[in-house]
């Protein structure tokens, strides 16, 4: 489940880099790093812009993998971020 | 990066965009409600997929803590909760304020920032705090964020 769990969160980084990649090109750079700083803005911005970049798959794809992945956590556990984390000893 | 791409305004453009400011302000306070509430609010993908906090990870519960008066634990969990939400009451208040208004006030935040740059600096030092954090203490950063 672990497995999966990253599986569902690489597929939402990797459509929120498309969707970010988008806000960069077409709002500029300060805009594209707020979209970096604050994912769910390039959330708002990718939907409301979903039509006219032709982009709405993506956005579909995005939010089902987002929904997945909180399910798939909240009835697994997720997996464990111990990554960059030392290991404490007694 | 030129001065003029700094000195771009950001905030203003947000501040015009009525549809954008409602929707921002929709989902941060939903956002900020969850959280408060002990629900699972917005995962972060990049948290997630990479096990290292992106640059606005914590920024949530900040705000949480100054919402309380806690000052000294925002600044700790992200030193730029205040501008957050500085930032989060101008688009809330031009999200309900009459069009006129919005206008005047979208006008005063252009002038500022293409002035100042404020907002192309904040997001660069926010972009430094966030690898200075993860370069110089990742231990202890992702321990905080991870809770």
């Amino acid at each position: 489940m672990q497995i999966i769990g990253l599986i569902l969160w690489l597929g939402c980084l990797i459509c929120g880099i498309i969707v970010l990649i988008k806000l960069f090109q077409e709002k500029g750079i300060l805009h594209g790093i707020l979209g970096f700083i604050c994912m769910l803005y390039t959330f708002i911005w990718g939907w409301m812009n979903a039509t006219r970049l032709n982009i709405k798959n993506i956005m579909v794809i995005w939010t089902l993998l987002i929904l997945a992945s909180i399910i798939v956590n909240a009835m697994f556990g997720g997996f464990n971020y111990s990554f960059g984390t030392p290991v404490t000893t007694p | 990066m030129t001065r003029a791409t700094v000195f771009r305004p950001i905030l203003s453009t947000i501040l015009r965009d009525r549809k954008l400011s409602i929707a921002i302000c929709a989902v941060a306070f939903l956002q900020l409600l969850l959280v408060f509430a002990r629900l699972p609010g917005w995962p972060c993908p990049f948290l997630h997929a990479s096990g290292l906090p992106c640059p606005g990870c914590g920024m949530t519960r900040a705000s949480l803590f100054l919402a309380h008066g806690q000052l000294k634990q925002a600044i700790i969990t992200h030193a730029f909760a205040p501008f957050f939400l500085i930032a989060l009451s101008i688009i809330t208040f031009c999200a309900a304020s009459p069009r006129t208004y919005v206008a005047s006030i979208a006008n005063k935040a252009e002038a500022l920032e293409r002035y100042t740059g404020i907002t192309g600096l904040l997001l660069i030092g926010l972009i430094v705090y966030w690898l200075a954090r993860l370069l110089f203490m990742q231990g202890a950063f992702v321990r905080m964020i991870q809770g």
